[in-house]
């Protein structure tokens, strides 16, 4: 898959593929994915990757806290199954429309489309809904997972707010900290 | 409401899960487990430790627990407090009404208070003295740091009277009274800072920072996903009480019950201290869920219940015998309501090739240089470094519709720091804090706020900002934002001050109630100054000192703790 990142700003000014009034999640008992929306889901999530170019491995890494995520997302309440399920229909609508390169642009970094989902109170639409309750929480998850460490080049952060690394009780310095450089100035 | 017919009987009735409380309900229970304690709380149980709970805080911000803080919406907090201020005094995010109480959101911050910080009225003229020293607090300060799990430095300078007290003979401190842990140490962004310290005579130190030791730094501290930090909640759940409500985050028959006669009931607001004169019967609440109204009967009544609520619901328990509320026959109840100014400079700078962002949720850079006795006429100085500095949201970036590039280019452009500051200030007898008109959601009273600083506490203020502007241009920064912070109920505390006399307080040494046998309040509220840092460590340590006297067991002696490391939690 080619980097999605586009040097074409004109991106996200059609209509949405899909409208339809919301407000909040789509209400629904909780419950399991089937295996293969949970690997369509996934195939949104490597986009996030894909398009940022800030992880390694083509997301492996992140593999297990995602699962995580979207499984308690799922099971609990209040349940995502159906924000789940609404967003991969969202998604394969806008690929057959656009074909997957485009499609990911517009879902992804489409300047527009953010715009209009700032906040919970803009979702009504299935398309904003897919956006703001399961692409961007994506993207939260997928920074904390580890994405973080993609920015940066060389002096990336060794942490980052709700990053959870390594075993219990090592001895790893977890932060880049402080060491006086010989001439006075910080490191 | 309906009132229930068969009253509840205990030894000890704690009003409150706190950290008041709940350190107090050990110290009870360590002498003998059979000890019978109720625990009752106005708010909720929110699950602790919870992944669902956690990941909701990732991605939202919003910890589980948020429903039990003062609601954000400026029309409810104006229906809840009714405040009275010139310096526009905070009432959000200040505490959390809930099973654990307000340690399901604090930070953490360990700090003793100093020597002179008892005795503020005797070097100033202003504010009051405790009844007590130091060396009183000594021993239980000790004991508490080791149960908060506190990291800390030892070789700072302002570590040494604690040796000195301790053991005059040995030196450094380190040797007698060490930290439990070891402190966090410093960020590289940090650097900067503490080179301006340098430059400017402030000697930098560690924020001592209460972390048990598996904690993994994932940043999440107000809602941590494996519990690596002291929560009353957590410690609470380790007792395992019998739930006496069916809200609860851990169900009863799930524990083995090694404190057979412990008990927890949430969601009753207590709404009377029943007094027969002098003694306390026990304590009428609202049962909420069951609409209902219950009394529990006890030989022992702790009010413990923060600097909002503690000196409110003495006020409210008013008898033929205290007309006025329980302690108030000098109108002192609710007075004397302290908080911290809270100063702030930030700077930024163009250029971050280092690509600092803050790592840690808590900040590991602070100073005591200005919290010492010649500072204390206009007010000690804590400094200590923004932890949210520097700071840039790679996923408010790429939600945005950045492109790599272009957040790799915002990152490298320019960084803001920020040092911020706790001024002390002096309890006045026309701050206060009393009832409102009416009740909150949670079925309390509303809260009166009266807090008014005085023009020459603001121009104190403003002069001590110079000190932190400073700071800023010594590390080449550009000032962006200077200002003192509304003051809040974060750190509240002398609603119902310690006093020797009850013309001038409320609580005696011991935290009894004046004029009341068997009646005490454990809070923030009792402390009569409230120094330039966070008041936390120091109410353990009172509640820990609190449950020995009420077993009539000597102080601990200091040469006897030589040892605490088994008692660190994990």
């Amino acid at each position: 898959m080619a980097n999605a990142f586009p040097d074409d700003p004109a991106l996200g000014h059609e209509k949405p593929p899909a409208e339809k009034p919301l407000s909040g999640l789509y209400l629904s008992e909780p419950g399991n994915l089937e295996p293969a929306e949970l690997e369509s889901l996934w195939e949104v999530f490597l986009q996030i990757g894909r398009t940022w170019s800030n992880v390694v491995n083509d997301s492996a890494g992140q593999r297990s806290s995602w699962l995580e995520f979207v499984q308690l997302r799922c099971l609990q309440e209040p349940s995502y199954l159906k924000t789940y399920r609404n967003a991969l229909s969202v998604v394969r609508e806008t690929v057959d429309q656009k074909g997957l390169v485009d499609a990911y642009r517009f879902l992804l970094v489409n300047p527009e489309l953010s715009k209009e989902t700032k906040e919970a109170k803009d979702i009504d639409t299935a398309l904003k809904h897919a956006k703001f309750y399961v692409i961007n929480e994506f993207i939260r998850v997928q920074i904390v997972a580890g994405g973080f460490r993609g920015f940066g080049g060389r002096n990336h952060a060794y942490n980052y707010n709700g990053f959870l690394r390594g075993t219990r009780y090592n001895r790893v310095q977890r932060v880049r900290t402080y060491r006086p450089a010989k001439d006075g100035r910080t490191k | 409401m309906r009132p229930t017919v068969k009253p509840i009987k205990t030894r000890f009735l704690l009003i409150g899960s706190g950290i008041a409380a709940v350190t107090l309900a050990e110290r009870l229970l360590r002498k003998d487990p059979h000890t019978e304690i109720i625990l009752l709380e106005a708010g909720k149980t929110y699950l602790s430790k919870d992944r669902r709970k956690w990941w909701d805080y990732v991605i939202t911000g919003k910890a589980a627990y948020a429903e039990g803080e003062d609601d954000p919406d400026p029309k409810v907090l104006k229906r809840d407090f009714d405040v009275d201020s010139n310096a526009k005094w905070d009432c959000n995010n200040n505490r959390v009404l809930a099973h654990g109480g307000s340690t399901l959101h604090w930070g953490g911050w360990s700090l003793r208070l100093k020597p002179e910080d008892f005795h503020l009225f005797e070097n100033t003229g202003r504010g009051a003295n405790w009844p007590f020293g130091y060396e009183t607090l000594n021993a239980y300060y000790y004991l508490a740091e080791h149960r908060l799990a506190v990291c800390g430095d030892v070789s700072e300078s302002w570590n040494h009277f604690r040796t000195a007290l301790l053991n005059p003979d040995k030196s450094p401190r380190r040797a007698a009274q060490p930290y439990p842990l070891p402190p966090f140490a410093w960020t590289a962004a940090d650097g900067e800072m503490i080179e301006a310290f340098r430059k400017l005579g402030i000697e930098p130190g560690r924020l001592p920072i209460a972390r048990y030791r598996k904690c993994m730094a994932t940043g999440t501290c107000k809602y941590c996903p494996i519990g690596a930090r002291y929560t009353a909640q957590d410690a609470l759940d380790e007792l395992c009480p019998h739930l006496l409500s069916n809200n609860s985050a851990k169900p009863a028959e799930e524990c083995a019950h090694p404190y057979p006669n412990l008990y927890l009931l949430t969601e009753s607001p207590a709404i009377r201290i029943v007094m027969d004169k002098r003694r306390a019967i026990g304590v009428d609440y609202l049962d909420a869920q069951h609409q209902i109204t219950g009394r529990i009967e006890a030989d022992t009544v702790v009010v413990c219940a923060g600097a909002y609520e503690s000196p409110k619901l003495l006020l409210q328990s008013t008898s033929d015998f205290w007309p006025d509320g329980v302690g108030n026959q000098h109108a002192q109840v609710g007075h004397y309501l302290v908080s911290h100014s809270i100063l702030r400079a930030a700077g930024e700078t163009l250029g971050n090739e280092e690509c600092w962002i803050q790592e840690y949720d808590f900040p590991t850079l602070m100073s005591r240089t200005y919290d010492t006795p010649e500072y204390q006429r206009h007010g000690k100085l804590f400094l200590f470094k923004n932890r949210k500095y520097p700071h840039l949201s790679f996923p408010d970036a790429m939600i945005g519709g950045s492109a790599k590039h272009r957040i790799e280019k915002d990152l490298r452009e320019k960084r803001k720091m920020e040092v911020q500051a706790f001024l002390e200030e002096k309890g006045k007898y026309e701050n206060y804090v009393g009832l409102g008109t009416g009740r909150t959601s949670k079925l309390l009273p509303n809260t009166k706020i009266v807090f008014h600083r005085t023009d020459a506490e603001t121009a104190d203020a403003l002069s001590r900002l110079e000190l932190l502007k400073r700071i800023i241009l010594e590390m080449k920064y550009k000032i962006l934002e200077c200002e003192v912070d509304r003051p809040g109920g974060h750190h509240a505390t002398g609603t119902c001050r310690m006093s020797v006399l009850p013309e001038t307080g409320v609580v005696d040494a011991d935290l009894r109630v004046h004029g009341a046998d068997n009646l005490f309040v454990c809070s923030n509220a009792v402390m009569p100054t409230g120094a330039a840092v966070n008041p936390t460590l120091t109410l353990a340590a009172l509640s820990l000192r609190l449950g020995d006297y009420l077993l009539g067991q000597p102080p601990p002696k200091l040469e006897e703790l030589n040892d605490l490391s088994a008692e660190v939690p994990q």
